[in-house]
């Protein structure tokens, strides 16, 4: 298959999810509404802790503020087309559940591409829109210089951390292959609210598993610390390695699962 | 001419969790689950020629589906061998998906919120075919299943005979050289299911598909397959001529006849020294059985025995014979 042609399947995903979301007029307001809320209460939270004193383990109220835009925009970029591939496929009422994955298995394209980018939602767009917005301010609070060499740095973490939070997801989906009817994709949600704050206001045990174990770290605080220039080049550089590790290791399971899949019986 | 589909010894194990019934052996089976090995195919042999359309028979839980998504790539064989228009099937090469299609009449191919068109369109993509070759097709399709006003409707506002042909659309975008139909008629009422099956045969007649059919409706089969494959608990247990297959399951034939009043009894039968079993009365009607070589004589017996005010020879029907077959689990 040409590179062109995956292209062309891509832009086809994407035209197909703004055609879909049409249906859904209520959709919009909701969605709006979503924005609005995860946005006062990250901001809420920020305000309480920074009530009584100007830092928390280090960590400036504008820095914090930053951390949660970068949350903000992993959240977006994820929930963009990671998070409804992955669902589609091992989530609750997910293909691998209903047997509709027959289907998919008989499509003449590459099946960890196809699985992966076929579902696209475009609602996370407002909050793409608003994460940058809340980075924006908080850059600003810190009278912060945005070089170019920065910005390519925070790229370059922003890969490493939807790579990261990729492969996770695919694994966790896989795990449906083999116990039918487990849904764990959840545990991704739940672990990445704890990206919310900086890594580093938690006690050191936690940050070392939110690290190593659970690479939250890597996936939300590292862009964040780039972007404040507080990271240091070596923890890019393990994002980097691990990312491509649960990259390697993920495709493996996946692509082994294929093969334990024994298709719903009708 | 060498054969399209060629299975070789095919055999397909699952292993199925079991647990006794209670809340004890629920919680026993989180810790030490057991497993039973099912065997659902075991060592099926056949050939299907080039353009040949084939319908796979036998009862709930036979092998048919599993045996049909071996033949698709969908599954693992336990063993055996299966070369499909020069593929493996379950390498699942691009190549061989390019010229297969599989139809599961319990799963939808059609995208909820999107109009036929745009779910087409999204199919002439992920199957390679050209926008040329895309509007031959479509407009091929259009013509075969009437699709005309369909295409712009949303999947969702569509009735079962509506999706049913949007369904048939989408298998046959890609033009398949084989085609695996499971159940293609489920839930259908006739007129759609004679449609269905009239779409089935003009596409195998034009383009020379070979298609393999599993069905519950034995109507669907005994339409469009001239050679069917019986298989009962995972084995083939016939490979031949639909016709024959009744011949050797049910050698009688079914006598219809209405008399002027009614007199004809089992007792009556038998003073009259006539041939004959006595399976169903309704008022002057009467239904019998007979056995094929003594169906000429007994007809002339009720004729010059009985003001005969109708009467009708017919072949059991299929239903009956497959019956037989699954009951009585062989072919007797």
């Amino acid at each position: 298959m040409s590179i062109m042609r995956y292209f062309r399947l891509i832009g086809m995903f994407i035209r197909a999810a703004i055609q879909n979301e049409t249906a859904y007029r209520l959709n919009v307001v909701m969605r709006l509404l979503g924005t609005g809320l995860s946005l006062a209460g990250g901001i809420g939270g920020i305000a309480i802790l920074f009530h009584n004193s100007g830092s928390v383990n280090g960590w400036e109220e504008a820095e914090t503020l930053a951390v949660l835009g970068v949350y903000m925009l992993v959240l977006s970029l994820n929930g963009l087309f990671v998070s409804p591939s992955m669902h589609k496929l091992g989530g609750m009422g997910g293909e691998i559940e209903t047997g509709t994955f027959d289907y998919t298995l008989l499509r003449p394209v590459a099946k960890q591409f196809y699985i992966s980018v076929r579902e696209w939602s475009v609602w996370p767009l407002f909050d793409l829109a608003v994460s940058l917005g809340v980075i924006g301010v908080a850059a600003r609070r810190m009278e912060a210089e945005l070089s170019a060499s920065s910005l390519v740095l925070f790229l370059l973490s922003l890969v490493i951390a939807l790579g990261i939070l990729y492969s996770l997801m695919l694994l966790l989906s896989s795990i449906a292959f083999w116990y039918r009817g487990t849904y764990v994709l959840w545990i991704m949600g739940d672990l990445l609210q704890t990206g919310r704050y900086p890594i580093g206001i938690y006690p050191k045990p936690v940050k070392l598993l939110l690290t190593w174990v659970f690479p939250v770290g890597f996936i939300v605080s590292t862009p964040a610390e780039v972007l404040l220039r507080k990271s240091e080049p070596v923890t890019l550089l393990a994002g980097l390695i691990l990312m491509l590790i649960l990259f390697a290791l993920s495709s493996v399971f996946f692509n082994r699962s294929l093969r334990k899949y024994t298709s719903a019986s009708s | 001419m060498s054969a399209h589909i060629k299975a070789q010894g095919l055999s397909k194990t699952y292993r199925v969790p079991v647990r006794e019934a209670g809340l004890r052996s629920a919680v026993k089976s989180l810790f030490r689950p057991r497993f039973d090995e099912v065997q659902a195919v075991k060592n099926v042999s056949f050939q299907v020629e080039r353009g040949e359309m084939v319908g796979f028979i036998g009862p709930n839980g036979a092998g048919k589906t599993t045996t049909l998504k071996m033949l698709s790539g969908l599954l693992y064989p336990s063993s055996g061998s299966v070369d499909a228009a020069g593929h493996i099937p379950w390498k699942r090469k691009p190549h061989y998906l390019q010229k297969i299609s599989m139809l599961m009449g319990n799963r939808s191919q059609l995208q909820w919120n999107n109009t036929v068109y745009d779910t087409l369109y999204i199919f002439k993509e992920i199957y390679g075919v050209s926008e040329s070759e895309f509007k031959q097709h479509l407009s091929e399709l259009c013509d075969l299943l009437d699709l005309g006003k369909l295409l712009t409707k949303r999947s969702r506002n569509l009735s079962l005979g509506e999706r049913s042909k949007c369904e048939f659309a989408l298998a046959l975008l890609h033009k398949p050289e084989i085609l695996y139909l499971d159940e293609p008629t489920l839930g259908m009422d006739v007129t759609m299911q004679l449609r269905l099956r009239e779409y089935i045969r003009e596409y195998n007649r034009r383009f020379g598909a070979t298609v393999i059919l599993t069905s519950h409706y034995m109507s669907d089969v005994t339409s469009l397959c001239e050679r069917v494959l019986l298989i009962n608990q995972g084995k083939l247990v016939y490979d031949g001529r639909l016709a024959t297959l009744t011949e050797r399951i049910t050698p009688y034939k079914i006598v219809k006849l209405t008399l002027d009043r009614e007199e004809l009894t089992q007792e009556e039968l038998r003073t009259q020294r006539i041939k004959a079993e006595l399976t169903e009365i309704q008022g002057n009607e009467y239904t019998l059985r007979v056995h094929k070589q003594d169906t000429v004589t007994a007809g002339a017996l009720l004729m010059s025995l009985y003001n005969v005010l109708d009467f009708s020879i017919t072949d059991p029907p299929m239903e009956a014979v497959i019956d037989k077959i699954y009951t009585e689990g062989g072919l007797g």
